[in-house]
């Protein structure tokens, strides 16, 4: 009787102890996973960071302006080209409404 | 199960005694100790189940660091990058742990063209244990020098300063030192918000505006081969600065390569005289004050002849002139005739409530302080009438102009975005009346004066020309000139403020050799205007139309004084 007590004791130990050693490494490895997930979310914002920078540097308007210039049929608008909602004629029914005076492109 | 007989023994006397002794004191520690281990047991309990101290249930997992890359960035308006911090990779060797420098080096300069393999292997071979072979490799360089795997090369991480916008905005960012420290404009300004990192700098300029501003200043300095340029672009409503150029201007990615002239912010720190662009505010005062009325009018027909001064008029008409009519054709006479009805005394006041008596309060270390007649005579109050005597910086000049133009409400010129949405505070200085009055004399002199070529279709613009002759070492120098224009749109609820000031212009065939503000100014602005007015939300009108001429209605009395004048909204 005694013995087998002992013997479920020891076991459980062992058992307990196996457990919390997988527990351990487990917790072990998923801190491994995080501190190289970190390390990859700084790497990805300096990285975010120099191509805002390439960004902000393709875009200059002058090299905007010429790339437009060469390769799209568009030119700048003229005052003609703008006209207001109250500009336009007023369809035959009671449709129209809406805000007067915004500028509106065409 | 029977029972197990017990053992009884009988004790008697001292024996009995103390062994009842014992037993007690047996009790007693046991109790003790029970008390002890129900306080631990409890106690236990209480650490490991009931409270949720030490070790929390779940553990926080380590939040990534935030990444930053030294000195804050600085962006525009609309958050445009204006200058940020890149780490970037520096190389450098241990000629030490170079195995074989020929080869190295041969490799070295095949990725890095720049540099030259006879260099490099002198270097290789110097025998000391460092030598930086190239600073601030771009990545494509940086992978490319790894990938050739030669030993005894190293990578230092450094933090370079980049300005993305190159020269665009050279004098309002300045430029920050190799050490990461500002050095001119903004960035040394605000050097140590700048330094402590964390949030962007959000500057009031527009890089769309500024670009605009900055092609067509240069256009017109390139136009008349000038010596310099500058151009600003003010808010009337918050005394934000859209746009500000400076020309000549360097590269703020390598200030050192560019002439120290280049450096000089026109727009701050340059003084000027600025000429005619000052009857605004003589205009101003003098109507503001109650000394000049609308109706009046002043005899210009006679140069001003003050102790060895002689005041003339550049566009002259030689004979009696009307308010509206002595700031169309820009006289000085009159102007000059005008600030002695205000009086010297009147005259300061007003100026110093325009803020042109002492440095702007804009935000870069390069402000100039203005230049004023001391002692301040009749005759300086007279010069100073059409914009000679007083020499401003052009954002000062521009801040009073939007003062008076706004309503008569001076804003302080700024080049931050303000936060949030609270209105910009601002310190009436004029009548709103007065304002109307000026408004519609600097429509005159786009529709029928001295500023025709500032006309941008559909967007009333209103304005001054000026042209100051440049004083030198002796007295003023003929042909050095100073040509600006002062535009504001729409003139009927002014938006904004447009300066072009041209230094040193010369004229060429196109002007039949005129280099004044309303040949080579103002048609700048008109561009300006033009391909900007629909950047900056204002909406072209119908100038023509029956609501906008009735705002802008003048009368001009003719030389028969008190007879009714001929109505000239029409122009």
């Amino acid at each position: 009787m005694r013995g087998r007590v002992t013997l479920f004791w020891i076991l459980l130990a062992a058992v307990v102890g196996f457990g919390l050693f997988q527990v351990k490494y487990k917790v072990q490895n998923l801190e491994d996973d995080l501190r190289r997930l970190n390390a990859a979310i700084t790497a990805e914002q300096e990285q975010l960071h120099v191509l805002s920078a390439e960004w902000a540097y393709l875009n200059h308007p002058a090299r905007l302006q010429e790339l437009s210039a060469r390769y799209l049929p568009l030119r700048p608008p003229t005052v003609d080209q703008i006209g207001t909602l109250d500009g336009l004629p007023h369809r035959t029914q009671a449709a129209t409404g809406g805000a007067g005076g915004d500028v509106v492109g065409r | 199960m029977t029972p197990k007989p017990i053992a009884t023994a009988h004790l008697d006397g001292t024996a009995k005694l103390s062994l009842e002794v014992g037993r007690n004191r047996l009790l007693l520690g046991g109790a003790l100790f029970a008390v002890a281990f129900a306080a631990i047991a409890f106690r236990l309990a209480d650490v490991s189940v009931i409270k949720t101290a030490g070790e929390p249930g779940v553990a926080a997992a380590a939040p990534a660091r935030a990444f930053t890359a030294g000195r804050a960035d600085i962006v525009d308006r609309n958050g445009v990058i204006l200058a940020t911090s890149l780490n970037t990779a520096s190389l450098y060797a241990n000629p030490r742990h170079v195995l074989d420098a020929r080869e190295a080096a041969r490799k070295l300069s095949r990725v890095l063209p720049e540099l030259r393999a006879a260099v490099l292997l002198s270097k290789l071979t110097s025998g000391r244990s460092f030598v930086w072979i190239k600073r601030h490799l771009t990545p494509r360089q940086h992978n490319s020098v790894l990938r050739q795997g030669i030993p005894g090369l190293y990578f230092q991480r450094e933090e370079r300063r980049i300005y993305p916008q190159g020269r665009l905005f050279s004098h309002l960012l300045g430029f920050a030192g190799t050490d990461g420290i500002g050095l001119a404009g903004v960035e040394k300004k605000f050097n140590d918000s700048l330094r402590a990192g964390a949030k962007p700098l959000v500057l009031s300029v527009d890089t769309r505006i500024q670009h605009i501003l900055a092609q067509e200043l240069a256009a017109a300095v390139g136009e008349f081969r000038a010596a310099g340029g500058t151009g600003l672009v003010m808010d009337t409503d918050t005394g934000e600065i859209i746009a500000m150029a400076s020309l000549p201007d360097f590269d703020p990615n390598v200030p050192h390569r560019s002439p120290a002239k280049a450096l000089f912010n026109r727009a701050t720190l340059g003084v000027y005289e600025m000429g005619s662009t000052f009857k605004i505010f003589t205009f101003a005062m003098a109507l503001d004050s109650g000394a000049v009325r609308m109706s009046g009018g002043f005899d210009a027909s006679k140069p001003i002849r003050v102790a060895r001064f002689r005041i003339t008029d550049y566009h002259g008409k030689n004979r009696w002139l009307s308010v509206p009519e002595i700031f169309m054709y820009s006289s000085n006479i009159g102007a000059a005739k005008m600030s002695l009805a205000l009086g010297t005394r009147g005259q300061r006041d007003y100026l110093g409530r325009l803020g042109l008596l002492t440095p702007a309060s804009v935000e870069v270390p390069e402000v100039g302080a203005p230049l004023l007649p001391s002692p301040w005579r009749e005759i300086n109050t007279m010069t100073i009438g059409y914009g000679h005597g007083i020499a401003v910086s052009p954002v000062q000049l521009i801040e009073a102009v939007a003062t008076v133009v706004n309503g008569g409400i001076r804003y302080r010129a700024t080049v931050l975005k303000p936060l949030g949405d609270q209105p910009a505070k601002g310190r009436r200085v004029l009548k709103r009346r007065t304002s109307r009055e000026i408004r519609k004399l600097l429509r005159l002199v786009v529709t029928g004066g001295t500023g025709r070529q500032a006309h941008a279709p559909g967007y009333l613009v209103g304005g001054k020309t000026g042209t100051a002759d440049k004083s030198g070492a002796r007295g003023y120098r003929n042909k050095a000139l100073l040509s600006s224009f002062v535009g504001v749109f729409p003139i009927t609820a002014p938006r904004y403020v447009v300066l072009v000031m041209i230094d040193e212009p010369r004229g060429n065939k196109r002007t039949f050799g005129y280099a004044t503000g309303g040949w080579v100014a103002a048609p700048a602005v008109s561009r300006f205007i033009t391909r900007a007015g629909l950047l900056l939300g204002v909406a072209p009108v119908d100038e023509e139309s029956a609501q906008v001429r009735r705002a802008l209605r003048i009368r001009i009395p003719t030389a028969a004084r008190g007879r009714r004048g001929q109505n000239i909204a029409s122009f």
